[in-house]
């Protein structure tokens, strides 16, 4: 009984966990330590994904949207061209579509040092 | 962290699309099966029903397309709409609204026009065979089955508003008690139905048994389980005790079945609300 008020307490408020993320993993990893900006990022899903917008925030530059033409498919991996602002910690959100038909979203940070 | 806005939005224009269209499939199935009894349904009810479940699967199509960009810009975007258009989501708004429409025409005929409107019903829930975690199940009958089941559960649904304007309105308790007797009788069938294949939808969505009480979903669903409980227990009440007793002219009888179904509507629209959470916000405990 109490898990059950328990659940019906974590629906009402709301959780991460119901954010439908099924990323396996990301390059560069989530909350990695690189020594210069990658050129792109990558992000490895566990079933098949069409990605509809990922945005980039890093210190004054706050969710610039990248570049999604190679992504009109529904497709596992995805790679998108990062754009370049230095050193600091960069987040990445992203939203996708998933073949369900269940809109999917989930961010990942890591930091360059240069 | 709280639920993005616009998947929030989606979740609560899904719960209206599930109450309007259960309530006007259930009529129209009523409509049907009870034809003696159709003047108990007021002409426009159906109507209204049908044509919030249009506005709802709508209003929850552009929602999907403002989750899928974050802002509002998404309602409009004929990229994102478009993208939607081509996977399940766009087949299960044709069908819905094709079977909404069918329904609304079915209530301007005069003729056949029950019929029309119950096949309208139909293929509304049919719609939701097309889309979400069932169609992660790769096995020929789970749409049957959920198709099953939810013309089941609109009958139970659109059955309760005529059975309480029988006990309500000026008609004799006969006609209340008779309605009310052969409801049961049909439902006593129908209903094992219902509750077999939700097990057996279940058991193909969850897995396994200890999975039910250790994820997200497997306690959403208990809880689901656990309101539909309450429903056949009141179902069970009025069937072994209030209708007899309605049956034989008892005037109480007839003031304590309407408490009751007024008490399995709040159940109806609490169950309706878990589906809605279970169908949008929950993964699958396990991969498909």
């Amino acid at each position: 009984m109490q898990k059950l008020i328990a659940t019906c307490l974590f629906i009402a408020v709301g959780s991460s966990a119901f954010a439908h993320s099924k990323v396996n993993s990301t390059t560069p990893d989530n909350g990695a330590i690189v020594t210069s900006v990658p050129k792109t990022i990558e992000l490895i899903f566990a079933k098949k994904v069409r990605l509809t917008k990922v945005t980039a925030t890093h210190k004054e530059h706050s969710n610039v949207e990248l570049d999604l033409e190679g992504q009109k498919s529904f497709q596992k991996t995805a790679t998108i061209p990062l754009k370049t602002f230095g050193a600091g910690t960069y987040k990445i959100e992203w939203r996708a579509l998933g073949t369900d038909g269940h809109a999917l979203k989930g961010n990942f940070s890591f930091e360059v040092t240069e | 962290m709280l639920l993005d806005p616009w998947m929030a939005a989606s979740l609560i224009a899904k719960i209206f699309l599930y109450l309007s269209v259960m309530g006007a499939a259930g009529l129209s199935f009523f409509k049907v099966v009870f034809p003696q009894n159709s003047d108990l349904i007021a002409g426009k009810t159906i109507i209204i029903l049908a044509t919030g479940g249009i506005l709802a699967a709508i209003m929850g199509y552009l929602l999907r397309g403002a989750a899928l960009t974050g802002d509002m810009t998404g309602l409009y975007d004929l990229e994102m709409l478009g993208v939607l258009w081509e996977t399940h989501v766009g087949s299960a708004f044709l069908y819905r609204i094709v079977g909404l429409l069918l329904i609304l025409v079915g209530c301007i005929l005069m003729n056949y026009g029950a019929v029309i409107a119950a096949l309208g019903a139909v293929i509304t829930l049919w719609s939701f065979t097309r889309i979400g975690h069932v169609t992660d199940v790769e096995t020929i009958y789970a749409s049957t089955l959920l198709l099953l089941h939810l013309c089941v559960a609109a009958f139970w649904i659109g059955a309760l508003y005529p059975i309480y304007q029988s006990i309500k309105g000026t008609l004799s308790l006969d006609i209340a008690a008779s309605l009310a007797e052969r409801f049961g009788l049909i439902a006593s069938i129908l209903v094992p139905i219902l509750i077999i294949a939700g097990v057996i939808l279940s058991w193909l969505l969850v897995g396994s048994w200890g999975v039910l009480f250790t994820s997200i979903y497997g306690r959403v669903l208990i809880l689901k389980i656990s309101i539909v409980a309450v429903l056949l227990a009141l179902a069970a009440v009025n069937k072994l005790r209030f209708v007899p007793s309605l049956l034989n002219g008892s005037q109480k009888a007839a003031k304590h079945l309407g408490l009751s179904i007024k008490f399995e509507v709040i159940c109806v629209v609490g169950v309706l609300c878990v589906t809605a959470i279970l169908t949008s916000t929950v993964e699958l405990p396990l991969s498909h």
